[in-house]
């Protein structure tokens, strides 16, 4: 099967970006159409990169994520797909959680008793860790907005792990 | 490498707890728990694995619980090693199979176990004789704040622990009690009591856990629900099902026996004259005749053997923990007759104490 552009949901996705950024995976499945008309805009496509290169490569039949292409339900931080998920029983990362989510809320509501967590919350004492979590967290919500091309929210994101990126570093250096 | 001494004697936690009750074997917590930022354990690399453990390993030593704990990586043991293991529920079946980068910590005393790179990344397991789900939870409540000081467990707000499996999401606690059930079985209620444990967000398992047959009349009953629920909650629904199935199950004992008073003790002698008496004893048929043993005990028809003596006889018979004793491989034929002489010494033992 193949999946639709992100962009203008209309033609077939035929450019797969994929850039690590903070050891994190940013995908963003777009026509070649698109890719022209967009450039290089957003933060899911590296400035350097050169968007034309890969617009030649997919005229010529090359795609950069296959494997995205044949299962257009695939998490985008692991690469695990929603079938593979199925047939396991196991999700393959944190992020799986939130990029599955209109999947797995039916299957938790069925065995589950509330989609509400309720129980103990980790210790809020140790500033380096909560420092850590909160990076994570946004790191994940960076990730659902370039999945939903909310490119401005997504800027607005990167900042604020830069920001308590450089506040992590500081910490670290003061507990050595 | 072998299993260190402390390990391979005697099995500790049956000692501990409540270990001289009829009708519940032992209870268990296990909590599951994963690192920030890493692939879940079947989709991580082997690097991430290798992060994964190393930095459990880290973590160990400021843990009090833990850091007396022997870490045995899988892979080193052999296939009987992982099997006596398994036997005393301190590593899943999972487990047998071994893996890159496993790792088992078991403390001296075997009350606790973590199982590093399971379906979870982290597997932290309490259990201990009898009913005694408060005690468990308040150490592995503790064991598990101890570590979450030096490792980032992945968390949400909104979905509480991330685990591999959604049946595990939220608080990752999983409760599970072993009873003994024999007359409820003999009088067929067994069908309700299964129909109302999964109306209560419980669920029940045979005796060796998830997809295991129902023998010796064992089986484990355990929450399902792990998200809208909290950990006390869990625990207090738990302990209503058993209290609330336990009753049932003396009503039934008592009401079997009045009724057919003679057959009953007949049963129960029998079963005791075939476990002090036996040449071959193959694992099923010992666990059906402990099972009769129980009941005796339960009903007050025998004063011995001690239950906490029945509890270790199920564990020391089972087929690595012969193998173990004996320090050699035994075929299926030699097990059932050096089964059958340890029970019949144990037996012995208890009648000329």
């Amino acid at each position: 099967m193949l999946m639709n552009c992100e962009i203008c949901k209309k033609n077939v996705a035929r450019i797969h970006v994929t850039q690590i950024r903070d050891g994190n995976k940013l995908s963003i499945h777009i026509c070649p159409e698109c890719a022209l008309e967009k450039g290089v805009a957003g933060p899911a496509i590296n400035t350097s990169f050169s968007i034309e290169q890969i617009v030649n490569q997919a005229s010529k039949g090359v795609t950069l994520d296959s494997h995205a292409l044949m299962n257009p339900k695939t998490c985008t931080a692991c690469g695990l797909t929603y079938n593979a998920f199925k047939e396991s029983g196991r999700l393959g990362c944190a992020m799986c959680y939130d990029l599955f989510a209109d999947e797995l809320e039916p299957l938790l509501l069925r065995i589950q008793k509330e989609l509400r967590y309720n129980g103990k919350y980790p210790e809020e004492g140790n500033d380096l860790l909560q420092k850590k979590r909160e990076i994570a967290e946004l790191k994940r919500q960076l990730k659902i907005a370039v999945e939903k091309e909310d490119f401005h929210k997504a800027a607005e994101l990167r900042d604020r792990i830069v920001e308590l990126g450089k506040q992590l570093l500081q910490l670290e250096h003061q507990s050595e | 490498m072998g299993l260190p001494r402390s390990v391979c004697s005697e099995c500790g936690w049956l000692k501990i707890g409540d270990p001289t009750n009829p009708l519940v074997v032992s209870s268990r917590i296990r909590l599951a728990r994963n690192l920030e930022e890493i692939p879940f354990s079947h989709w991580a690399t082997s690097s991430d694995l290798e992060r994964i453990a190393e930095s459990v390993r880290e973590a160990m030593p400021a843990s009090p619980h833990l850091k007396d704990g022997h870490l045995l990586c899988i892979d080193d043991l052999d296939s009987l090693d992982r099997q006596f293991l398994e036997e005393r529920y301190l590593i899943s079946r999972e487990f047998l199979k071994g893996g890159i980068q496993r790792y088992v910590v078991v403390h001296p005393e075997q009350t606790v176990s973590l199982m590093i790179n399971e379906e979870d990344h982290i597997r932290l397991q309490m259990i201990m004789a009898g009913m005694n789900l408060r005690a468990l939870w308040k150490t592995i409540d503790e064991i598990d704040t101890e570590l979450e000081k030096n490792l980032p467990f992945s968390f949400s707000t909104r979905l509480g622990y991330l685990t591999a499996c959604p049946t595990n999401v939220g608080t990752g606690i999983r409760c599970s009690v072993m009873v003994h059930l024999p007359a409820l079985v003999m009088t067929r209620r067994i069908e309700q009591v299964f129909h109302a444990v999964t109306h209560m967000g419980c669920t029940v398992r045979g005796y060796a856990g998830e997809g295991s047959d129902i023998v010796g009349n064992l089986f484990q009953l355990s929450n399902q629900w792990t998200l809208g629920i909290t950990e006390n909650d869990t625990l207090t629904k738990l302990e209503a099902l058993v209290d609330n199935i336990l009753n049932q199950e003396r009503i039934a004992e008592a009401e079997l026996y009045h009724e057919n008073k003679m057959k009953i003790e007949d049963r129960v002698w029998r079963a005791y004259a075939t476990l002090s008496q036996a040449r071959v004893l193959s694992s099923g048929e010992a666990i059906e005749l402990f099972s009769i043993i129980r009941l005796g005990r339960s009903l007050e028809i025998l004063d011995s053997p001690a239950v906490q003596r029945i509890n270790e006889m199920m564990i020391e018979t089972r087929p690595a923990h012969l193998q173990k004793r004996a320090g050699s491989t035994l075929t299926a034929m030699e097990r059932d007759v050096c089964r059958a002489k340890l029970i019949r010494d144990w037996f012995n033992d208890a009648i000329r104490s």
